[in-house]
């Protein structure tokens, strides 16, 4: 052998010898030849097919050059130094060094396991495409090139983790996007210096700057269709191997209440369904703190037929309503989280354990009031209905609720002024977050709480940065 | 530390910051002074604003070198005048400061009949404005645009539904008490007015847009016209009674009951109205910060002590003194130099801008003709 390959199959095999998934096997065609593949990421077919079978067809008077050229495989890459041999060789691609020839070539024989593409647990829609985002790169980026089958899309394939060096790729719609957030997207994924990445969550803390504590300004969809149409909307989609959420940016509030059947859907409808929505979230933040101010403080705002029930349900309880409410919270989201973290079979029936043993044998033994239960789990149902921001309207309902308690309806008006003050001063990539509402951009608001008819949307939206604004020609 | 503001946010602003704080004790006040006139003084008040606002609009569109209030005060008056004119400011604003949040603390105690303790009433205020004021006049400026709306529904709530109450006949007739008494009520109390003054504080921070005067004043005059209905209504509802009548909102909003069964809906919307108040609070904390800043050249702007002696003084300050008085006092000593402020000031704006603007733009020429 030259030096060329002598030097890096004797690199590698000191490297990575040791290891009992190392295969190599030595040919004989008129040149030494080496295959070397990593076995649990081979398939063993594919080495035999593309790689074993077309060298011993050759016969045993090749050249060097000829025995690189010989495979069947459509993905073959030249490797001319150390780093592609290691990482192509980890990838799952079968390297064949021959003697004399100035480089080695790695043919792809990775091992194609994994799930298949299904519907998306978390965004099931009514109408519309059910295909999901699975956790192989490739695939999750055939599902958006088949969507969009333009050359104007543009991915760049970056690497992150020492030592899962995870396959990052940037996605973007050139000429729509502005090319400055893409930079500063592929800057800001470049810094990172860590170990390893498992998911594409463990990027979103990287790519949110400002490092906001309760609301996320990263999206992320499991939904082929929805990252396409961030994409043409001039946003970025950022796709990691191993992972079946797609992040998307620039990323604003509004964004949580648009769900992906809403574009499929009769616009009058969409709207109807957004205002429940947006209610729904209000009434999970403010319903319960708004309740025990006005049991505690302020009765005398509730209409008196409606208050004497009140009164009748709460006399035997033996809290206050601060306490009686926080502890319906504090049970619902106990019940919450073990029916996330428990076996699907079991789950179903443990929530609906927690919710009529717990709830009906509390009121019964007369430790909770049902006006208080019925507040609630209202309000913990409503919190489902952003359901990006689920915890956070959790805390958030948690805190409301002890301020309201507290200091009665001047604590909930202080604390939801202290939130908006905090959600105004939130961007997501140079977009303000509370857009189209505060500042009011009057275009996007067309795709905001309410839904004006698609036909109308001639351009893309004005809250963040984009190249091309107009998107249909009248 | 953002600070960039668009012309509308800025006239939204004015609009709900003219009827807030307005409506708590300086109706009583004016009754007491001029009885059924109460409102004519407040719309000659807010009729000399909108003239002074003027002015100060056209300031900010002649600004093309983007000059804050210090650097045009620097240019025009020298840094001892400026300064001068900064320490009026900083009272005035920390007078009017502490008259609010005593007013408000008095609203929700006379409001909802439950007296709770002033510090911790004040406090957790105090630190929401702090916190607020840390991240700049721009959240500030978007969290009034969010609320506006349902501010504005409770405050047209508040002021229709009373309405069927009230009996107009009960402001004649107009003008009882004579042009002079008018006049020298409208010049005592030009201290509770002037509410544009945070815009010297953000004259460099307003987006150039093409159309500044129609927006700020329009919105201003919708701000002004509900300010002077609030007074005509309580004059239409409690006749000679408004002057033994305090904090207005309080009792105006009773009328929105119609009947005892149905609840005190009215405290809702007294609540939400107050997020008016604490808007209000919120950008007269900010331009007192800037002031306090420009005074004492302060650079670093994220937080800092002129904003955290604000807070700690609002605070404290009701607990050694009754603030009404003390607003009083200090506005019957400080009256001239305020009004220097409040009314002159406005008027010579334009030209001090004009002035300013034009000496930059020739130091910048001649700083290009030497490279």
């Amino acid at each position: 052998m030259t030096n060329f390959t002598n030097n890096y199959f004797t690199q590698l095999q000191s490297r990575c010898g040791d290891d009992d998934d190392f295969r190599v096997r030595t040919l004989n065609l008129g040149t030494t030849v080496k295959v070397v593949s990593l076995d649990s990421m081979c398939d063993d077919n594919k080495v035999v097919e593309y790689v074993v079978k077309p060298l011993l067809a050759m016969g045993q008077q090749c050249t060097p050059q000829q025995v690189l050229q010989a495979t069947f495989a459509t993905q073959v890459v030249p490797c001319v130094n150390f780093d592609d041999v290691v990482t192509n060789y980890l990838a799952g691609y079968t390297l064949v060094f021959a003697d004399g020839a100035d480089q080695c070539v790695a043919i792809d024989t990775f091992v194609a396991t994994g799930r298949t593409v299904t519907e998306p647990p978390t965004s099931a829609v009514m109408r519309g495409p059910r295909e999901g985002f699975v956790e192989s790169v490739k695939t999750n980026l055939m599902l958006i090139r088949k969507r969009l089958r333009t050359d104007k899309l543009k991915t760049t394939t970056l690497t992150v983790g020492k030592y899962t060096n995870t396959m990052v790729v940037v996605c973007h719609l050139d000429g729509v996007a502005a090319q400055h957030l893409v930079d500063k997207v592929i800057q800001s994924i470049s810094a990172i210096n860590i170990d390893g990445i498992l998911d594409s969550s463990y990027l979103s803390q990287y790519l949110d700057k400002q490092h906001t504590y309760l609301f996320q300004r990263v999206g992320s969809t499991e939904k082929p269709d929805v990252a396409v149409a961030k994409l043409l909307e001039g946003r970025i989609a950022v796709v990691v191997d191993g992972s079946p959420m797609v992040l998307t940016l620039p990323y604003l509030f509004i964004e949580d209440l648009q769900s992906p059947g809403d574009y499929y859907e009769n616009n009058e409808v969409t709207s109807l369904g957004r205002i429940l929505r947006f209610v729904s979230a209000l009434i999970s933040v403010l319903l319960p703190a708004v309740y025990v101010c006005l049991q505690k403080y302020n009765y005398q705002i509730i209409p008196l037929k409606f208050l004497i029930t009140i009164l009748n349900a709460t006399e035997a309880i033996p809290f206050s309503p601060l306490t009686e409410m926080l502890l319906v919270i504090i049970i619902f989201d106990i019940l919450r989280e073990a029916n996330l973290r428990m076996p699907s079979a079991v789950g179903m029936s443990l929530s609906l354990v927690g919710a009529i043993v717990l709830g009906d044998a509390a009121v019964k033994a007369g430790l909770l009031g049902a006006p208080a239960v019925m507040v609630g789990a209202l309000s913990g149902i409503g919190l489902y209905t952003m359901p990006k921001n689920t915890l956070v309207f959790s805390i958030l309902r948690l805190g409301v609720t002890l301020v309201g308690g507290l200091m009665g309806l001047y604590g909930v008006v202080l604390a939801m002024l202290a939130i908006v003050l905090y959600l105004t001063s939130l961007q997501s990539y140079s977009a303000p977050f509370l857009a189209p509402y505060a500042p009011r951009i009057q275009h996007d608001k067309q795709d905001a709480v309410f839904q004006d008819d698609l036909a109308t949307f001639n351009q893309r939206p004005h809250s963040f940065s984009n190249v091309n604004r107009t998107r249909r020609r009248k | 530390m953002n600070n960039q503001v668009k012309v509308n946010q800025i006239a939204l602003i004015l609009m709900l910051i003219v009827s807030g704080g307005k409506y708590m004790s300086l109706p009583q006040t004016l009754s007491q002074q001029v009885g059924r006139d109460a409102w004519l003084v407040t719309a000659i008040l807010l009729a000399v604003d909108l003239v002074c606002l003027a002015m100060l609009v056209w300031a900010v569109k002649l600004n093309k070198s983007k000059l804050s209030f210090n650097q045009t005060l620097n240019h025009c008056v020298g840094k001892v005048v400026a300064k001068a004119i900064l320490i009026v400011f900083a009272i005035f604003m920390a007078v009017r400061l502490a008259t609010l949040y005593s007013g408000v603390y008095e609203l929700f105690v006379a409001t909802f009949g439950i007296r709770t303790n002033w510090i911790g009433f004040a406090l957790p205020l105090a630190v929401l404005v702090c916190f607020g004021v840390s991240k700049g006049m721009q959240p500030l400026a978007r969290t009034n645009q969010l609320l506006c709306v349902i501010v504005l529904i409770s405050l047209v709530a508040i002021l229709v539904l009373p309405a069927r109450n009230a009996n107009l006949s009960q402001l004649m007739p107009v003008g009882q008490s004579g042009a002079k008494k008018l006049l020298s009520v409208s010049l005592n109390n030009g201290f509770w007015f002037s509410d544009y003054v945070f815009l010297y504080f953000v004259l460099d921070a307003i987006k150039p847009s093409k159309r500044v005067f129609l927006p700020i004043l329009g919105f201003f005059a919708i701000g002004a016209t509900l300010t002077v209905f609030m007074y005509v209504l309580f004059t239409g509802l409690f006749g000679n009674m408004a002057q033994y009548t305090d904090l207005a909102m309080s009792k105006v909003s009773q009328f929105v009951v119609t009947s005892a069964v149905n609840g005190r809906i009215d405290w809702l919307f007294v609540t939400i109205w107050t997020l008016s108040v604490f808007i209000k609070i919120l950008i007269f904390t900010f331009s007192l910060y800037k002031c306090l800043s420009y005074l004492f050249d302060a650079k670093c702007c994220k937080f800092s002590l002129p904003l955290g002696i604000a807070a700690t003084s609002a605070i404290l300050l009701p607990l050694l003194v009754t603030v009404n008085d003390l607003s009083q006092v200090v506005s019957s000593y400080l009256r001239y130099p305020f009004y220097a402020v409040q009314y002159l000031l406005p008027l010579t704006m334009p030209l001090m801008v004009s002035i300013a603007n034009a000496n930059t733009t020739t130091k910048e020429a001649n700083r290009v003709k030497q490279k």
